[in-house]
């Protein structure tokens, strides 16, 4: 009696985990992107998208629902059932959500599919600008604090954030003029209605090498292949390499409390598809590192990040919340 | 010369490419018709889509959803008074009037014939001087992009209908209305009540579908019983006459419309009605007066935003930067197809520019053979029934709404506003101001933050820019010079002469 | 000239109402970033308020100066004209059908939802029975569908009863 018991559960057991392995994706699969279409976050989840839905063999239907730097996505694909049938294509944004009050969720709610690469930030200048390096930059604004201005995206965004640390390790005082995203803050810049921005290599690299802006410094330990000649910032400041590798990133995440059969097959498909080479040659021609992890080791990643940033911050007085409240150790 | 030639005529000479060019032209005007489907997003839906094919191919199909997408937006700003995309919301102001006259044949036929001149003088200013304009465009700063939005504002002291305080009341709502969610400045949040689904902001679609399309349709309610209007289709392309009359004005809106279009920061809806206003103060006598059905104020806005095309190809073109949300997709697709999009597009890939400026031509072409054929067919649609076509709106607005980004609560926004809008109407309220208040409020709350910042909160350092840059000046003395001619004191100096 | 117009019923009433949404605005504006400096995230917002306020003042003094809706007076006969010029039945139920569409749209999912709320508009307002009504909410219902769904892929809100 209690054998046959035994037994029934453990073929029923079996089946439904045979049935969810078989079953799963049974249909198509919706795709939340936290930024609105033909940004940078909108643009790398429709390149890697179609690789991801060939390994997987179902379609992921992608849909963009920006607003409130990305803490709509994120509350609505935290809201949907985890099932696995949602995924969330994010940047870095919700890492900083909760030193900036805009919302208590942050990936640690989610577990990372794929964080596909991360970005290198370079500070570029008016083509005309009077600085060749960070370090005469920085000396200028010393001279003349205020009078400098330098392109934001807001707070928490890319140039924020390299500003705070930059300003950390030598402190200088510029005025920052924030712009709808690195696009407008760079037509800005070469209209010359301001006068440097940190910005990511991916959205100036063509400006770059147009020679329509001038590149001042890479926020890099070492120089990079698509810039050569191009100092890195340490070179000047060493104080900054304790902050490095920092940039954007991007990557797909799905809720905790998925199945992990599923959040296994996610996992595998969207490896497979980040090694495309057709995907891998355009992240990095767009001055990308390719990162392609998941599951603990994106984590530890994650966690990095944002107790590196969300101090900077705290401590540039631009945050409105204390790190501390959300469990964030000081690195 | 002869490579320009041969790279223009790529997407003429082979059958394929131009029965791509076709389909996409005759698609975009029936997503462009249709409120809530955009072109943003059907580019965006074709980037996945044509993510296998050569990329001239998606090329040639992206230009004629645009220039298509562009121009349907007309149809039913002119048939229901829901403007199909933000870009025909001035269309909407005199062209359904002429629906109400059973003039929506015609209407339709004006719109094709001025949206197609529209769109030959944006690709003549692409071809001809791209360079020069997207250069033009970035010497516009902050400061210059909030003196171009008060100009626009200024609006709605024509828009006011019976009263300039219900104008300005509609007006500043919009402002108000606009102003909601996650400052994209500061990141702080005005008006959210702590809601996340505030923090992007109401989608000012949702907010154009609800106080045009909605409340007009409970507006109908009061006449449901009586027969629908009788559309008279046996003129639908105007006669030469009436083109070589309008012309002028034509031209004159087109040239705006590149101008707006070419700025990084405008598109086709702020072109459309600037131009709009640009014709109300310049038309000395319009067939009809303006809002109850002047050609006029057809010929101006859809003239403006089908140049605005060509003119946010410039700076995507020349420089890689978007001109507009739809150009911002398009440099996504660029790029996906494995192109670098940037200054350096026209010398990596040399055929780009000139295959682009042949199939936006090829595009317009189309546009004028699909725009005039099957203009029976839609007006067809006001015919029906009303007790059937009312719902029909409903739910169309519904499902147009939601599917600007998949968030169930615009749609309830739309219906509060269509719910709004018909009290508003009823109470002698134009709905016109509040759209115009929320397509212009935030660009002129982030410009002129943007000035005053970029001059250390210094109101004198401020005010002085708004004379010393040539530019700048220019755009001051052309906002006085409005300012001016609205006031008391003009009128008076006009009757004493 | 639009002086000499008649106030139509509830037209003082709604002005009043006006008013009072654009003080608590202003209110709510104020409370953003008051005024600490020319550039805050308060500004615009306050200015536009500001300018509601004043004008939904103005539009009260207007109303003020027209002809009172009725000519012999009395809230009753006033109240009748509300329900015959600005809010006729017809009216009414077409809005009492929207918002229980609104409120059941959460539920029903959109496909149900809609198609409910057509069928029942269609024959409240054209009233040619209920197969006629029912033909026509589902061709066009499958219209919609086809259109968004198929070609478009946008995924039509599911309702949570059907989850």
């Amino acid at each position: 009696m209690k054998v046959r018991y035994l037994l029934g559960a453990v073929a029923a057991l079996a089946l439904t985990t045979a049935a969810a392995r078989a079953e799963y994706p049974e249909r198509e699969l919706q795709g939340v992107i936290m930024w609105g279409a033909g940004g940078a976050t909108d643009t790398v989840a429709r390149a890697v998208t179609p690789h991801v839905e060939e390994a997987l063999g179902k379609k992921i239907v992608l849909v963009n629902k920006a607003g409130g730097a990305g803490a709509i996505s994120t509350a609505f694909v935290n809201a949907a059932p985890a099932d696995g049938y949602t995924l969330l294509y994010g940047a870095e944004n919700p890492q900083v959500h909760g030193v900036l009050a805009l919302s208590e969720l942050d990936y640690s709610a989610f577990y990372p599919v794929n964080v596909l690469a991360r970005g290198i930030a370079v500070i570029v200048a008016g083509k005309d600008a009077p600085w060749n390096s960070v370090k005469e930059l920085v000396e200028d604004a010393q001279k003349r604090p205020g009078k400098i201005k330098m392109g934001s995206t807001g707070p928490g965004g890319l140039p924020h954030v390299v500003g705070a640390l930059l300003n950390s390790v030598e402190a200088y005082k510029v005025t920052a003029v924030p712009f709808d995203g690195e696009g407008p803050g760079l037509t800005a810049l070469q209209g010359g209605h301001v006068d440097f921005m940190p910005v990511g290599l991916s959205a100036a690299g063509e400006h770059i090498k147009a020679g329509r802006v001038k590149v001042l410094g890479v926020v890099n330990d070492k120089e990079v292949p698509s810039l050569p000649g191009v100092a890195p910032i340490t070179k000047d400041f060493p104080g900054f390499s304790k902050y490095l590798p920092w940039g954007p990133f991007y990557g797909i995440w799905v809720k905790k409390d998925v199945p992990d059969a599923a959040k296994k097959t996610l996992v595998d498909a969207f490896r497979k598809g980040a090694e495309n080479p057709q995907f891998t040659q355009l992240m990095v021609e767009r001055g990308n590192v390719m990162m392609n992890i998941s599951g603990a080791e994106a984590d530890a990643f994650l966690k990095k990040w944002q107790a590196v940033t969300t101090w900077v911050l705290h401590d540039a007085g631009a945050t409105k919340q204390s790190p501390e409240k959300f469990g964030i150790a000081r690195p | 010369m002869t490579d320009a030639l041969s790279y223009f005529a790529m997407g003429w000479l082979d059958p394929w490419l131009l029965m791509l060019t076709a389909a996409g032209t005759f698609a975009g005007i029936y997503i462009g018709a249709i409120p809530g489907l955009s072109v943003t997003m059907a580019v965006s839906v074709l980037i996945s889509f044509t993510f296998t094919w050569p990329v001239n191919d998606a090329l040639a199909l992206m230009a004629g959803i645009y220039m298509g997408g562009v121009y349907g937006g007309s149809r039913t700003a002119i048939l229901l008074n829901i403007p199909g995309a933000p870009s025909a919301i001035a269309t909407a102001l005199d062209g359904y009037p002429l629906a109400k006259r059973g003039e929506a044949g015609i209407a339709i036929g004006i719109s094709t014939v001025v949206s197609v001149i529209g769109g030959f003088v944006g690709i003549l200013a692409l071809a001809v001087a791209a360079p020069a304009i997207s250069d033009f465009a970035l010497m516009f700063a902050p400061r210059d992009y909030l003196l171009l939005a008060i100009m626009g504002i200024l609006l709605v002291g024509s828009l006011s209908g019976e009263s300039l305080a219900k104008g300005v009341f509609s007006g500043a709502l919009g402002v108000l209305i606009g102003m909601v969610g996650l400052d994209p400045m500061t990141a702080e949040q005005r008006f959210t009540f702590g809601s996340v689904n505030l923090l992007g902001g109401i989608p000012y679609v949702a907010a154009m579908i609800g106080f045009f399309g909605v409340s007009e349709a409970l507006v109908q309610l009061h006449t449901l019983h009586m027969p629908a209007i009788k559309q008279q289709v046996s003129r639908i392309v105007p006669s030469w006459k009436l083109v070589k009359r309008f012309l002028p004005l034509s031209l004159r809106s087109s040239a705006l419309g590149v101008i707006i279009g070419a700025l990084p920061g405008t598109g086709g809806d702020i072109a459309a009605l600037m131009a709009y206003d640009q014709a109300r103060r310049t038309v000395k006598n319009p067939t009809r007066p303006f809002g109850e059905g002047a050609y006029e104020g057809l010929v101006a806005p859809e003239s403006a935003n089908n140049a605005a095309v060509g003119g946010a190809y410039i700076p995507m073109l020349t420089l890689g930067i978007p001109g507009d949300a739809v150009t911002a997709v398009i440099i996504g697709a660029l790029f996906i197809h494995g192109l670098k999009p940037g200054p350096m597009l026209m010398i990596e890939t040399p055929h780009l520019f000139w295959y682009t400026v042949g199939n936006l031509t090829l595009a317009n072409i189309f546009l004028l053979i699909f725009g005039l054929t099957g203009i029976r067919f839609f007006t067809r649609i006001v015919e029906c029934p009303k007790g059937i076509l009312l719902p029909l709106i409903l739910v169309l607005s519904a499902v147009g709404t939601y599917a600007i980004q998949n968030n169930p609560v615009d749609i309830y926004w739309m219906l509060g506003f269509g719910l709004f809008g018909y009290f508003l109407k009823m109470y002698g309220f134009e709905v016109g101001p509040v759209i115009l208040g929320i397509i212009l409020g935030p660009l002129m709350d982030v410009s002129y933050r943007r000035a005053v910042i970029s001059v250390e909160d210094s109101f004198p350092a401020f005010l002085w820019d708004l004379v010393s840059n040539p530019l700048t000046a220019a755009l001051t003395l052309a906002l006085a010079a409005l300012l001016l001619a609205q006031t008391p004191v003009a009128s008076l100096w006009k009757r004493r002469r | 000239m639009n002086v000499l117009r008649r106030r139509r019923a509830g037209e003082s009433v709604f002005g009043v109402l006006l008013l009072l949404f654009s003080v608590l605005a202003f209110v709510q504006a104020y409370r953003i970033s008051g005024f600490s400096s020319i550039s805050s995230a308060g500004v615009f917002p306050m200015a536009a308020a500001g300018a509601m306020v004043l004008s939904a003042a103005a539009v009260i003094a207007g109303n003020r100066r027209m002809r009172p809706p009725t000519d012999h007076g009395g809230a009753e006969s006033v109240a009748r004209r509300f329900f015959t010029d600005v809010a006729p039945p017809a009216v009414l139920a077409f809005i009492a059908l929207v918002v229980l569409y609104m409120l059941t749209l959460d539920w029903l999912g959109f496909v149900v939802g809609s198609g409910l709320f057509l069928f029942g508009g269609i024959t409240l307002l054209h009233r040619r029975g209920l197969v006629s009504g029912l033909l026509i909410s589902a061709a066009s219902l499958a219209a919609i569908y086809v259109v968004f769904r198929l070609v478009f892929s946008v995924v039509l809100p599911a309702g949570r009863l059907f989850q």
